[in-house]
């Protein structure tokens, strides 16, 4: 909870970093890979399918442990 | 009282003896092709997703976590889960989905360098101080553990195990940099699974099976029916679960504090990410590392429900009964020697794990210091630490990095570091 207090007091008398300096670290301008391999393409290299997959299987075991 | 020294013989010492030659001889390999400090510290950015997602998760199946997730086991029970299913999982995916486009592509090498970036040195000096103090203490921490086990398990005096363990550490650390400590994680992965699975189930097979061993939780008087049950118990105002805590703190608390802080900053882990070849590799690095993390509570929590049944006493106030070693008197209770080495040596590999984690990431916060402003493109092989690496020797005992400290002055910048077999001026 302070926690939450200081951080959102510091970054109101913070000055925020522009916006140009910003390329590449924050997830809007991420720097994506201008030639990806084809393999990286793949179905079963594709994180959100990789992801998705272990957050059911999760869901699945938390029911089946309820 | 239990006895708790192991009954050790020639063959148990012969395979620690063998494994040990292993992880020093991957150091040695790993030496062989280092050529710069990114290859020193982020294995040239080359290794494939699998070997990455092993070592993310090896890093953090630490001796501490084995024994102390059997001891959650034996003490709560099925809701232990909590602390992999939910207290892990969700925040490994979000890093791997979300995170890492722009950790790996902004292409720092750390997390605090990556603060300094978005944020400033204030904040960069901050996390590198916090994140060093605190990796300095765990890598003690489980070092010392380690020392306990092995006086506790084989006699050996606490100087010695730390010595011992430290010394082969830092070799193989100091030897081949990153890529030595990560494929050391790849083997300790397996030795860990191959010295548990088959305590899980040589215990499941005494207590009778699956049916069996829930059978003889619900008749336990200090178990019972709840300690089969993650989220029985859980609704708010009515807790009557063996955690003692309702659905909010597990789903916010654990789940989403105390996890995302952990698995999205934690640069023990995140490093091995980092190293990964491609985007699409640092990626799908904790979402591979996932998968294994899903399945490791079944070789945890069912040795400490086992132990909790088989062991008379645990848990309670007599000598060498806590519910941490519920776990080594298993391994007494079950294992034939030779299989006793094996499961030595995945104790051992999984406290070097715990400590090499925490000694690589705690190296490389040591010499990144920042370095200039924002780098040119392609030129990464040029930015070396200026100062004398010697945190291998900091943070330890031993250390063979005096031989390859870089040349002190002259070149302003030195062409590469560190290495003994290209000093090829020609690079920069």
């Amino acid at each position: 909870m302070a926690d939450a207090i200081v951080t959102v007091a510091v970054t109101f008398v913070t000055k925020p970093k522009p916006i140009e300096e910003l390329q590449g670290l924050v997830y809007g301008m991420a720097n994506v890979e201008e030639h990806e391999p084809a393999d990286e393409r793949v179905w079963y290299r594709r994180p959100s399918l990789l992801g998705g997959g272990v957050l059911a299987l999760v869901l699945a075991l938390n029911i089946a442990f309820i | 009282m239990e006895e708790l020294r192991l009954d050790t013989n020639l063959v148990d010492y012969l395979i620690l003896a063998i494994y040990f030659v292993v992880v020093l001889g991957i150091g040695f390999a790993a030496k062989r092709v280092i050529k710069t400090s990114l290859d020193y510290f982020l294995s040239g950015r080359s290794l494939p997703a699998w070997i990455t997602g092993l070592a993310f998760i090896s890093a953090n199946l630490g001796a501490l976590e084995i024994l102390g997730m059997a001891a959650n086991g034996a003490q709560f029970g099925a809701a232990t889960v909590h602390y992999y299913w939910i207290g892990a999982i969700p925040a490994m995916v979000f890093l791997g989905i979300v995170m890492m486009p722009f950790y790996y592509g902004s292409k720092v090498r750390s997390v605090p360098e990556y603060l300094r970036l978005r944020f400033n040195r204030p904040t960069h000096l901050l996390n590198a101080l916090s994140f060093a103090f605190a990796t300095v203490l765990i890598a003690g921490v489980n070092l010392y553990a380690l020392a306990l086990v092995l006086e506790l398990l084989l006699g050996w005096p606490i100087l010695l195990g730390i010595v011992v363990a430290a010394a082969i550490v830092l070799g193989y650390i100091t030897l081949g940099g990153l890529s030595s400590a990560i494929y050391n994680e790849v083997l300790q992965f397996f030795i860990i699974l191959a010295a548990l699975i088959p305590l899980a189930l040589v215990g499941l097979h005494d207590v009778g099976g699956w049916e069996g061993l829930k059978e003889a939780v619900r008749g336990s008087e200090k178990a019972g029916e709840p300690f089969l049950h993650a989220w029985e118990g859980t609704g708010v105002g009515n807790v009557t679960n063996p955690l003692e805590a309702s659905w909010v703190p597990i789903v916010f608390g654990l789940g989403f504090v105390l996890s995302f802080g952990y698995w999205t900053t934690n640069f023990a882990e995140v490093q091995r990410a980092l190293s990964a070849k491609t985007l699409g590799a640092a990626r799908r690095t904790p979402l591979i590392g996932a998968y294994p993390k899903v399945f490791i509570p079944f070789i945890t929590i069912i040795p400490g429900l086992v132990a909790l049944i088989v062991i008379r006493g645990l848990g309670s106030d007599a000598p060498n009964m806590e519910n941490n070693n519920a776990i080594p008197l298993l391994m007494n209770q079950y294992l034939p020697n030779g299989m006793l080495g094996l499961a030595l040596v995945g104790l051992i590999a999984a406290f070097m794990a715990g400590v090499a984690g925490n000694v690589s990431a705690f190296q490389h916060r040591g010499h990144l210091r920042p370095v200039g402003a924002l780098r040119p493109p392609g030129a990464q092989r040029r930015l070396l630490p200026r100062r004398r690496p010697r945190t291998t020797a900091t943070s330890g005992a031993c250390s063979t990095s005096a031989r390859r400290r870089p040349p002190r002055s002259g070149a302003p910048s030195p062409p590469s570091w560190p290495t003994r077999s290209s000093p090829s001026p020609s690079r920069s």
